[in-house]
């Protein structure tokens, strides 16, 4: 009880339900949960026990039957002293006011569990499916509080509400204090996070502008509520491109004809957001992708973001678990043109990034790609996508590299003409040169390069830039923008004694990019043992291993790699290391060459071998980076007939020196921004090792691809970016559905490698690859972080609000991991779905269908039980878990031996008529 | 080499080194996992590659990074 009365004089009543449209909205409750219902009830209603099911509720219901008839009965709350509501919230969301005793649910607090629904005896409780919180009359207290009466009152038009004080009306009715009842605490404002995305804040800005009520301009009101609108459509990715031009529009339109201060400062707040956040909206229109995932409806999939080339990785892997390669296809070429070569020699980092990763192995993205090519292309479905119309402009791309490729790939499609000019005689650059066949057979790169082949790129092979073109040269060709491509050929050399003695017969000391590049291109007298029965290769990376599983596969018996420092530090994939010294390569840790030794070094001889020392790693002062020192006294010789360096490579400038205005970094490479690929000559842009040093071909691709739109946006007089781009969400597939104990219970394949014997004698692929059935599984893995984005709200819901901890999730946490168990779900959670009700991305997701409420994540089934349903009229109650959770709660109010046995509504209905039949003995 | 594939490291001030660009400055703070050392040359100059959480994989200098 409250010290209020809401009395209803039902003689008065004329049922014409403005109370009820009042109370929707007043509270904005758009779908309907009304505070206060009106039922009615006919003659035969209150002592016929059967024709229950004829009492219904006002709303619209007045047709059909005759008027006199019809009584309408308020229906509010009881106000309880020691409320079942509040006693069965979970989350302190339902209170009772100390200073007046009205039961009130806090819209801030409140998680959506329903407890509150299915505790109240008397159905006062309603749901609001669109705010999902539980609402209930609370007598309009912010009109109380402001000396108003409730809405329904004030707008009753037969004057049959009356409204007071319980003081006034029935001295001494309110006697219990409920003091013990702690006023509801203070809301700590917001806090602006330092990089918040703009679409969001500006979101957060307009509602609160629009919920103080101080905009009272009809118009002004209406076109920022329009802007909002358009605004939440740009946050949920679902903006079309003139979204932004409308919000400009209407912002303008704000200030022109705002006739007060507060509409023209919040049209120039508008406008002034829209113009400094220009750039964000246009991405966030573009991409479908909310960098900062604030924008909690687009945010993307850690694999995604940490893909140089910036995959849809969660898109294209659902559909290939679903058996949909072609369509993957199509998602992975949007952004990276070579998706064949990628699937078999590509460093992924997306799996680093794996979310999966954290609660066991990450899935096997890199492979699933190679797998869908090859599927694809076997179907013939492996095809070009349509080209814009011809520009009537040109570039010229210099290397036919993955970068090269890339950048021409994206610009022919966008209708530039382009000429790829290629020193070697063929295409595919590092793709070619630096990776072996039996990592990536030939064949798959002349697939995709016929692909591009097929848009009207005009290779030029054969062809030295600074010797047989110059930049004049092509510019008299009537080319408007270079793209510079020319990778990281040149090694470095060991600097040690002999290394540069000219051996010009037989085995000798060489680099292995030059031995890699020969065998690619078949350049070398394969009747000599070439390049000798023991070779030694200096070096740990993965250049090296190369080399040295290269040498195997020609023949050489011996083949040594001298590395200065231990196991744990090689540069080189730990696989890679694996498979080399499976095949026979032996590895010599901590050891230094230091001189190279023949007979007659210097005068044409050959190599006999190296000389090398013994090397410890002693930690460096301040630092904990341990470098090799030489152990005095510990030299040793290795004998071999060949030496390799590897040791790295080097950009080499000699063919650019032509442009003496191109600027250099300080580590020989190309200086040019990685936004934007600019170098210092206007016109003129790079990307690839060329850029970065030697690195990956997946960096590669994402520098051409990133160079293709600036060249774009360069010729088309269009403003460069200021910051990276961001990946694009290309699609929105639905998950794949399946229980929990199935989905963590898969398990990453094994890749299936050549036999052993085959391996060391021929250039055939090691990797063969999994089935198909391995490959729909392990696209199953993955736990579509592009639609959850790991805020971990339900997890803390589950545990710190319900307090039933059946939510055991700990890859969540990036830095700090805990572990994992879904199965404590299915044991624990009783269904209440207020971790669904409070996931802002409808990732967790609460359904029911077949008689059974189903939980899960991402089409991952985390717990199913039957449901209960209403004994009176068949409705959806819970379950038996949830609502032994509320009996539960309410020992502290009353002690109930059985669980409640209706819905709230016939809960409602029943009280409805009790209150009837006891009014009528004073009619 | 300084850094090893999948630690985990933070951006934890701006670098002076020419291979620090303007736009890197909004991701001091942020943690990532290194996904390519510099995988050559066993220079502790060299640019290792970071995937950052929720912003990218970009070439840092490795004067900027501390493992965590």
């Amino acid at each position: 009880m409250s010290n209020y009365y809401l009395f209803q004089d039902r003689k008065k009543c004329i049922g014409c339900h403005s109370c009820e449209v009042q109370c929707e909205s007043y509270k904005s409750l758009p779908s309907g949960p009304k505070l206060c219902q009106i039922v009615q009830d006919g003659p035969h209603v209150i002592d016929d026990l059967p024709m229950i099911s004829d009492v219904r509720f006002a709303q619209g219901i007045t047709h059909g039957r005759s008027v006199h008839d019809i009584k309408h009965i308020l229906m509010s709350c009881f106000h309880c002293e020691t409320p079942w509501c509040v006693a069965a919230c979970p989350a302190g969301a339902m209170k009772k006011r100390p200073l007046d005793g009205i039961v009130y649910v806090d819209p801030l607090l409140c998680i959506g569990c329903k407890t509150c629904i299915a505790a109240c005896p008397w159905g006062s409780v309603q749901w609001n499916p669109e705010k999902r919180q539980a609402v209930k009359c609370d007598f309009c207290m912010d009109r109380i509080d402001r000396g108003l009466k409730p809405a329904c009152v004030t707008v009753c038009t037969s004057h049959c509400l009356e409204f007071g004080a319980i003081e006034q009306k029935m001295p001494g009715l309110r006697k219990k204090s409920l003091a013990h009842i702690s006023a509801p605490k203070d809301v700590k404002a917001e806090i602006l996070l330092e990089k918040r995305c703009p679409v969001n804040a500006a979101i957060t800005e307009i509602e609160r502008i629009l919920d103080t009520g101080n905009l009272i301009d009809p118009k002004s009101r209406r076109r920022t509520e329009k802007i909002l609108e358009l605004m939440q459509d740009v946050a949920w990715g679902r903006a079309g491109s003139d979204h932004l031009q409308s919000m400009e529009s209407f912002a303008q339109k704000i200030i022109k004809e705002g006739p007060d201060d507060i509409s023209i400062k919040t049209g120039q707040f508008l406008e002034l957001t829209l113009t400094e956040h220009h750039e964000v909206f246009v991405s966030h229109l573009q991409t479908n992708n909310c960098a900062t995932g604030e924008c909690v409806k687009i945010a993307p999939a850690p694999c995604q973001m940490a893909c140089p080339a910036g995959i849809d990785i969660p898109t294209y892997v659902t559909l290939i678990g679903m058996g949909r390669d072609a369509e993957a296809i199509e998602v992975i070429r949007k952004d990276n043109p070579f998706p064949w070569v990628c699937g078999l020699v590509c460093t992924r980092p997306c799996e680093f990034m794996c979310v999966r990763g954290r609660i066991d192995q990450p899935v096997s993205i890199k492979y699933l790609k190679a797998f869908a090519a090859e599927k694809a292309m076997l179907e013939g479905r492996y095809v070009n996508p349509p080209k814009k119309p011809d520009k009537g402009q040109n570039v010229c791309i210099i290397g036919a590299g993955p970068a090269g490729m890339s950048a021409a790939y994206y610009l022919s499609l966008m209708g530039y003409g382009i000429r790829v000019i290629e020193a070697l005689p063929t295409a595919g650059g590092m793709m070619l040169l630096g990776i072996p066949r039996y990592r990536l057979p030939c064949r798959i790169i002349d697939l995709e390069v016929t692909m591009l082949e097929e848009l009207g790129v005009d290779f030029r092979f054969n062809t030295n830039f600074g010797k047989d073109v110059s930049l004049d040269s092509l510019k008299a060709e009537g080319f408007e923008a270079f793209f510079f491509a020319i990778g990281a050929h040149k090694s470095f050399d060991l600097n040690i004694p002999g290394e540069t003695a000219q051996i010009l017969n037989g085995p000798q000391a060489i680099q292995a990019i030059d031995l890699l590049r020969r065998v690619a291109l078949g350049d070398w007298d394969q009747n000599i043992k070439w390049p000798g029965e023991r070779v030694v290769i200096v070096g740990g990376g993965n250049v090296a291993i190369d080399a040295a599983r290269t040498c195997l596969r020609l023949g050489c018996k011996d083949v040594r790699m001298a590395y200065r420092r231990t196991r744990s530090e090689m540069p080189a994939d730990v696989e890679e290391v694996e498979q080399a010294e499976e095949e026979g390569v032996q590895i010599s840790f901590l050891t230094i060459p230091v001189a190279i030794i023949g007979t007659g070094i210097g005068q044409n001889d050959r190599i006999t071998g190296i000389r090398c020392v013994r090397a410890e790693l002693i930690a460096q002062e301040g630092g904990s980076r341990k470098i090799p020192v030489p152990i005095e006294g510990s030299e040793y010789l290795i004998e071999t007939d060949a030496v390799i360096s590897a040791i790295g490579q080097q950009v080499d400038q000699d063919c650019l020196s032509s442009i003496p205005k191109l600027k250099w970094t300080r580590r020989n490479t190309l200086f040019a921004s990685n936004v934007n690929m600019k170098t210092s000559v206007p016109g003129i842009f790079a990307a690839g090792d060329a850029v970065s040093g030697p690195a990956t071909v997946i960096e590669a691709i994402g520098g051409g691809k990133r160079a293709a739109d600036a060249i774009d946006r360069y010729l088309s007089n269009t403003p460069q970016p200021r910051m990276p781009p961001v990946p694009v969400r290309r699609g929105r597939i639905d998950w794949i559905e399946m229980s929990a104990k199935v989905k963590m219970a898969l398990q990453r394949p094994v890749m299936s490698l050549l036999p052993i014997d085959r391996r060391r004698k021929t250039f055939q692929q090691v990797e063969t690859g999994y089935p198909e059935q391995n490959v729909r599984e392990e696209a199953a893995r993955c736990l579509r972080c592009d639609i959850c984005f790991r805020c971990g709200r339900c997890v803390e819901i589950c545990r710190d609000k319900m307090k039933v901890e059946a939510l055991k999730m700990g890859y969540l946490d990036f830095d700090r991991p805990g572990p994992t168990d879904f199965s404590v779900a299915e044991r624990r959670c009783i269904l209440c779905g207020a971790c669904a009700a409070n996931c802002p991305s409808g990732a967790m997701r609460m359904e029911d269908s077949s008689g059974e409420r189903v939980l899960s994540l991402c089409g991952m089934i985390l717990n199913r039980q039957k449901l209960i349903h209403c004994e009176s009229c068949g409705a959806v109650m819970g379950t038996a878990g949830y609502l032994e959770y509320i009996r539960n709660k309410h020992q502290s109010v009353i002690q109930v031996a059985d669980p409640r046995t209706h819905c709230y509504i016939c809960a409602r209905k029943t009280m409805a008529i009790y209150t009837a039949s006891r009014l009528r003995q004073y009619d | 080499m300084g850094f090893r594939k999948g630690q985990k490291v933070e951006i934890y001030k701006k670098s002076a080194d020419d291979g620090w660009e303007s736009f890197m400055d909004a991701y001091v703070g942020t943690h990532g996992i290194i996904t390519d050392p510099d995988t050559a040359i066993n220079d502790s100059d060299a640019l290792v590659e970071v995937s950052l959480v929720g912003k990218g994989t970009f070439r840092f200098p490795q004067d900027c990074l501390r493992c965590i």
